[in-house]
């Protein structure tokens, strides 16, 4: 409120950009001051010095990166740079948010975190839209809840309902079809949705904490009674869209089990059979046989139930940091989060705010932890957890892919569309994303390591479609002096202006040979194959 | 402690590799580079085993290769005699059998998994796929991490003609480097323009990144200049004449076979011999639920000149005791026929086979029913098989890798190491 008084005359403009409360009535900037004043009392104790704010242009290169999935043009960052409105960086947020690429790049993440190609699945996945859903869900700001409702509880066939390509994705082969299968389903939904690791208890008791085979399976059995529609490998191949249901089958049941309904037999115990029973809660209420899943849904998306918006807090954090509040992100433990505090009270104010996406990625994206410069300082440099200052992160796969597009002007894989999201199908993504290791990544759905090799630097390097930057280099050419050139070249390659010794530099070396294509089209190959480009800082 | 120490080793790791080949402060690439060519050429002769890896893709019937069974009536094919008494191959495989002296076949290998993915994951890697929740390393890297060193010019893990399984948490400096093609080699190991001209630009981006290191130090910068340094080093290197088979006689090249696997096995031997400790070459695909005795034919085609060439080759160059040659597939097939009219995917019997490393070879170990059903004697599941690997190549199995702060055995616990070998 203290804004509109400073900034009497720009209040309209301020207002149009003013990002929503919660029902608690907290903006985004309230929470982004609490979860600050939380890091930094931490960054006092320990005695560990805190980097300066970023530039701009860190700034908007960052939050481009991390909200749109790719560099910004020359052009947008020229602007911002030259912006002189105080709150330029929070309507840059909003900007980034309001584009269709937000719900693209987020979908592709989600997409590959949800549909993990396996051996069972190929066939009942294949031509599945679900990445075009999820991008819509996003860009509608669905809240969370509801996004992951109507992934449990979808069904019908697979091509009006692309959600239940989450169920399809997560079969087994028996005699009549693939079906989705109860142990596929809960290791999965649980990682994604719950941030709890529950597969090592499918075959026994989990080795570093108290939960059991039990809890696996009483979880399981939530998901025993849906069916894959459809699924027949012969039927599959013939081209028939799969779907799911649940209730009861429509096949012949698929192995006898001496389970009643509302309960499911864990394998291989000579017929033990464990009640449908919350995560560390209560057996679930059975009676007029309800939808099983639909217990399971609502009991999850509850206000009560911390561990849902904990997960999704956790993952969207490390979206943002490089490293989630708990490692490992997909297995959250209170005793291993480096900031309890900021944990809870994200999760609370995002679930006040209908876990609404867009609120929580402006609670983290206002904040003082998220915009300070990737610069260390002596005191802080070994500071991997404190957020003394923003940890240089790899760019993911699709980043890069995406990023090398934007500066060159066409895409550099060689084969494979991507999952179907309007912009980021293009030709040679797949292809891309595996030579680049992302499958490592999607499991998480975070880039935790360098994992990049000799193969990888050598196309980098040396390959004709990165090498290409004709269409670049003719563009930036028509500046004319080669002071232009490369301050427009630093503009479109590293999303900043170039130091006068970085100038100096690269107009001795394009001098050399006498300001020619190839002598710029070698200064571009330089900045590609930089670190400040591969790194997102 | 232990965990503050494992995280810390992998930061040092990657500073190390920074550092290695360079005792000095690096002025220059080039200048490291060309120390290194000095140093290089007072080292001696690695003395370390290496392992040559052919997987056969998709499952091979063992009855109609290396375990033939004249009760079984079903096969198309007949046993012939070897070099060893008494051990009897199919006849798709004449040329391998007069080198069975220098070979062990393992008849009993009995490894459980039947699906290809995880089956092949398993056999790579020695543990099942999703265990732990972690990507566990595949022989290939297991072999690299600790048979190779962070400053050899070439890579220490190869594939070719196939994808292999990576490094998982044994870290990216000993994932896979894949060769599609032999005879066309790495894929973009040559600039765009001259070597020259790279070195230029190289040096233009030598000069312009000290200052991104310095600003941001993680692990991951200093992990990006290490393998942009490794891979100039390995562009400049003579060792890339390795991966040019076209400087092998047309005898060689013919008794190899002029095929993808053939050639595939040549490049490998070349490799073998520059240093690299770990190649893997594939062929496939051997799932034959259809159409098995003519596929089986095209494929034995291609295998039986390739493999015992290779052996051969490595026999005359003096090199077989130090590389071990291992045979494998992601499973067996079944003795009866299948629905398809061929077979199907068997785990529960099947045949590996090794050769060279310095062991006890020219026998057969393990034997399965007159069927080729059931293993009777010398059962070795892949645990066994996977611990046998690492002793007959020096490395100690009961060591710990991590995976983030989680030690995790070389290969997993319980093994029975296969003694007839030793």
């Amino acid at each position: 409120m203290s804004h509109l008084v400073q900034y009497g005359t720009l209040a309209i403009v301020f207002l149009a950009a003013a990002p929503n409360v919660n029902a608690a009535g907290r903006s985004p900037q309230a929470v982004a001051a609490d979860v600050d004043a939380l890091i930094e009392k931490m960054l006092t104790e320990n005695k560990v010095p805190l980097s300066a704010k970023a530039d701009d242009a860190e700034f908007i290169r960052r939050a481009s990166l991390d909200i749109t999935g790719r560099i910004p043009t020359a052009e947008r960052v020229s602007a911002f740079l030259s912006e002189t409105t105080p709150n330029k960086r929070a309507r840059l947020i909003d900007e980034l948010l309001a584009d269709e690429e937000y719900g693209e790049h987020f979908a592709i993440i989600w997409y590959h975190r949800m549909v993990r190609i396996d051996d069972d699945n190929r066939y009942t996945v294949r031509g599945n839209t679900f990445a075009g859903w999820l991008e819509k869900s996003f860009n509608r700001n669905d809240g969370w809840n509801k996004i992951a409702s109507n992934i449990l509880m979808a069904q019908g066939p697979r091509d009006k309902n692309p959600e239940t390509t989450f169920y399809l994705a997560n079969v087994d082969d028996n005699k009549a079809g693939f079906n989705p299968a109860p142990n596929k389903i809960t290791s999965a939904a649980s990682k994604l949705f719950l941030g709890i690791k529950l597969e090592c208890c499918e075959c026994h008791n989990h080795p570093f904490n108290t939960l059991k085979q039990t809890d696996y399976w009483g979880v399981a059995a939530f998901f025993d009674d849906i069916h894959g529609d459809n699924t027949r490998k012969k039927e599959l191949k013939d081209g028939a869209i799969p779907g799911v249901h649940e209730g009861a089958a429509v096949t012949k049941k698929k192995d006898s089990s001496n389970a009643p309904f509302g309960s499911i037999e864990i394998p291989d115990t000579k017929g033990k059979t464990v009640k449908a029973k919350y995560l560390l809660g209560t057996e679930a209420p059975l009676a007029n046989h309800p939808s099983l899943r639909k217990l399971f849904v609502t009991w999850m998306t509850s206000p009560q139930n911390k561990y849902f918006s904990q997960a999704a807090v956790n993952k969207m954090w490390a979206n943002f940091f490089g490293r989630g509040i708990v490692e490992p992100v997909d297995d959250i433990d209170m005793d291993k989060a480096t900031h309890p505090d900021v944990l809870k009270l994200l999760s609370k104010d995002f679930a006040a705010s209908g876990y609404d996406l867009k609120y929580l990625i402006r609670c983290i994206c206002l904040s003082e932890t998220y915009q300070r410069t990737s610069a260390v300082l002596p005191g802080n440099k070994d500071d991997e957890k404190l957020y003394s200052h923003m940890r240089a992160k790899v760019m993911s796969a699709d980043m890069l892919y995406d990023s090398l597009e934007v500066v060159l002007g066409h895409g550099v894989g060689t084969s494979g569309k991507g999952p179907d999201v309007k912009k980021k199908t293009g030709g040679g993504r797949e292809e891309f994303r595996k030579f680049f290791h992302a499958d490592a990544d999607d499991d998480v759905g975070v880039v935790d390591d360098y994992t990049h090799g000799v193969p990888q630097v050598l196309r980098l390097m040396n390959s004709g479609a990165i090498s290409n930057s004709n269409a670049l280099v003719t563009r930036l050419m028509k500046a004319g002096e080669p002071e232009k050139v490369i301050d427009s070249m630093y503009l479109t390659v590293l999303s900043r202006q170039p130091t006068a010794a970085e100038v100096q530099k690269m107009t001795a070396y394009a001098a050399a040979d006498k300001f020619s294509t190839k002598a710029y089209g070698d200064l571009v190959w330089v900045l590609l194959n930089s670190g400040e480009f591969l790194f997102n800082h | 402690m232990a965990s503050m120490l494992n995280e810390l080793s992998r930061r040092q790791l990657f500073r190390l590799a920074a550092m290695s080949g360079a005792g000095a402060p690096v002025s220059g690439w080039l200048n490291t580079l060309a120390a290194h060519a000095a140093d290089e050429s007072k080292v001696g002769k690695k003395k370390h085993k290496s392992c040559i890896l052919l997987f056969m893709t998709g499952g091979p019937s063992h009855l109609d290769t290396f375990d033939p069974k004249p009760a079984n009536k079903s096969s198309a094919f007949k046993p012939i005699a070897t070099a060893v008494n008494g051990v009897k191959v199919s006849d798709l495989l004449p040329k391998t059998a007069t080198m069975m002296k220098d070979m062990v076949l393992l008849r009993g290998m009995s490894t459980s998994e039947g699906s290809h993915g995880r089956a092949r994951y398993y056999m790579h890697t020695g543990y099942r796929e999703g265990v732990g929740g972690v990507v566990h390393p595949s022989l290939g890297a297991i072999t690299s991490h600790f048979l190779g060193k962070a400053e050899d010019d070439l890579p220490n893990f190869f594939s070719i003609g196939g994808q292999s399984f990576g490094a998982g948490y044994a870290g990216p400096m000993h994932a896979p480097v894949e060769i599609t093609n032999p005879s066309t080699g790495i894929e973009n190991l040559k600039p765009t323009d001259s070597l020259n001209a790279l070195d230029r630009r190289s040096n233009l981006l030598q000069d312009l990144e000290k200052g991104f290191v310095d600003r941001v130090q993680t692990s991951g910068a200093e992990a990006h200049k290490a393998t942009y340094e490794r891979t100039l080093k390995l562009m400049h290197s003579e060792k890339v004449k390795a991966f040019d088979i076209s400087q092998e006689t047309a005898a060689t090249r013919d008794a190899y076979g002029r095929t993808k696997f053939g050639e595939g096995c040549l490049l490998a031997r070349r490799l073998v011999e520059t240093g690299v400790s770990f190649v893997e070459v594939t062929l496939g695909s051997w799932d034959t639920h259809r159409d098995a005795e003519n596929r089986l034919k095209s494929l034995t085609g291609e295998l039986d000149p390739a493999y015992s060439a290779l052996l051969k080759d490595l026999k005359e160059r003096g090199m077989l005791d130090d590389t071990l040659v291992v045979w494998m597939g992601d499973f067996g097939r079944t003795p009866h026929v299948g629905k398809q009219g061929g077979r199907d995917h068997y785990p529960r019997a099947w045949t590996s086979v090794l050769a060279g490393g310095g062991l006890k070879t020219g026998q057969a170990v393990g034997r399965t029913n007159d069927q080729g059903a059931d293993v009777e004697e010398g059962k070795v599941g892949t645990v066994d098989f996977m611990a046998t690997i690492c002793k007959a190549l020096g490395i100690n199995y009961e060591k710990n890798l991590y995976a983030g702060n989680r030690p995790m055995r070389v290969v997993d616990k319980n093994e029975k190491v296969v003694k007839e070998i030793f």
